[in-house]
């Protein structure tokens, strides 16, 4: 009994060892997490719902609410996750996604990111080094000419900051293999108070 | 799929989940053989590290859950294992809620209690391949039924929400019970004390 403890641990750590090893070979694992990422573009709330660093989720229920939980817009998902729902007064937007099988997840668009109904013009977005050639010779005072430029100053900026939001809410969703190992390393140490708790039970009975 | 998260469950669900595994997880540590502490620990971190394996499928994503091996091996003490592999999971990775963790626990402890009720015998009379295989799948589709129970019970459409899941979950059956029976084989075949243990009289070893 007393040589039999040491042996069976040695076995059962080969064991954590060889699953360890084999978890760390296999692609990076991904928390079984739905998210809902969106960001105001214009007059719409563009976004995507996914399994945190795997699959999009495809099919769910998208639903934008206001204060109150007034719901200000509806929508499903598509196959690769994406959601457009119109913006809607400058309130806070919590948009849930929902789905349908006890996954659900939220995200809060805040009220001073939508900035009202906004019409981004076609050009800086099919040809972005155009406006700044065309516009500096000419006189920006003119009401006209300064909305064109917020616009498009908007759209560029928005084009250029949705990847980087993006990337730093993948950062967040990504697996850490210290939390991994951390964790696995709680259940020993808990693993040894149970030990040393039963033991001493053990001892007193 | 099988970590449900907050605020999808109805009330009642979650504190009847809740009064469950505190039951269970209880009586599970009651009932330890300070013998099998070793195993005990070591299936907990399997259980934890398996869910993070992840396979996207169609239009969610699925990993395994282990919890028949769990339950062939472990019998009750399949309980607090799973609740401290559940607890650092909601904790490091966000994986189900903090309040549900009672009804994921029951929802993820009970299929592997029942197969070890209906299996661990068997395993040990012969067969372990086969019996250990009808473990591995049986635990993951009562798992799946006790979340669309769980989901039902809080007011969604049962069926839907069954019918979701199980589809999600059936190459995870085929995989679990591929290693829950290679398991069972292996341990029949080099540490039947292993799956002895499991089913000796309560304590009975002491002294």
């Amino acid at each position: 009994m007393v040589d039999r403890a040491p042996l069976y641990l040695r076995r059962l750590a080969a064991a954590v060892l060889a699953v360890v090893a084999v978890v760390s070979v296999s692609s990076p694992a991904a928390a079984h997490l739905l998210k809902v990422f969106a960001l105001v573009e214009g007059s719409m709330i563009k976004g995507t719902v996914y399994f945190a660093r795997s699959a999009p989720a495809r099919g769910a229920r998208i639903t934008a609410l206001g204060p109150d939980d007034v719901v200000l817009a509806e929508t499903r998902s598509g196959d690769d996750g994406s959601f457009v729902v119109p913006a809607g007064p400058p309130v806070d937007h919590r948009i849930v996604a929902d789905a349908g099988d006890g996954h659900n997840a939220a995200f809060t668009i805040h009220a001073e990111e939508i900035a009202g109904p906004v019409d981004v013009p076609a050009g800086p977005t099919a040809a972005p080094a155009q406006p700044r050639a065309d516009r500096t010779g000419q006189d920006p005072s003119s009401e006209t000419d300064r909305e064109w430029i917020e616009a498009a100053v908007e759209a560029v900026v928005s084009r250029h900051v949705t990847p980087l939001r993006e990337q730093l809410n993948a950062y967040e969703d990504r697996l850490s293999w210290h939390d991994v190992l951390g964790g696995i390393g709680y259940i020993l140490g808990l693993t040894g108070l149970a030990a040393f708790f039963l033991s001493r039970r053990r001892r007193e009975s | 799929m099988a970590h449900l998260v907050d605020g999808v469950l109805s009330g009642e669900v979650v504190v009847g989940g809740t009064v469950l595994a505190v039951a269970g997880v209880g009586w599970g540590l009651r009932t330890l053989d300070p013998e099998r502490i070793p195993q005990t620990g070591v299936l907990s971190a399997a259980f934890f590290v398996a869910s993070l394996i992840h396979v996207p499928l169609g239009p969610t994503s699925v990993h395994l859950i282990l919890n028949g091996l769990l339950g062939i091996v472990l019998g009750w003490a399949a309980v607090p294992a799973i609740f401290v592999a559940l607890v650092l999971q909601a904790v490091f990775f966000g994986y189900g809620g903090v309040t549900v963790l009672g009804v994921n626990t029951v929802v993820m402890a009970a299929p592997a209690l029942i197969c070890h009720y209906l299996f661990a015998a068997r395993i040990r009379a012969g067969g372990a391949f086969i019996w250990g295989a009808a473990a591995g799948a049986l635990a993951v589709a009562m798992t799946c039924a006790l979340v669309g129970g769980a989901l039902a019970l809080s007011g969604r459409e049962f069926i839907l929400a069954a019918k979701l899941v199980f589809a999600a979950h059936l190459p995870v059956m085929v995989i679990e019970a591929a290693i829950t029976g290679a398991a069972a084989t292996l341990l029949h075949t080099v540490k039947p004390e292993v799956l002895m243990a499991s089913t000796a009289p309560l304590r009975a070893s002491d002294g």
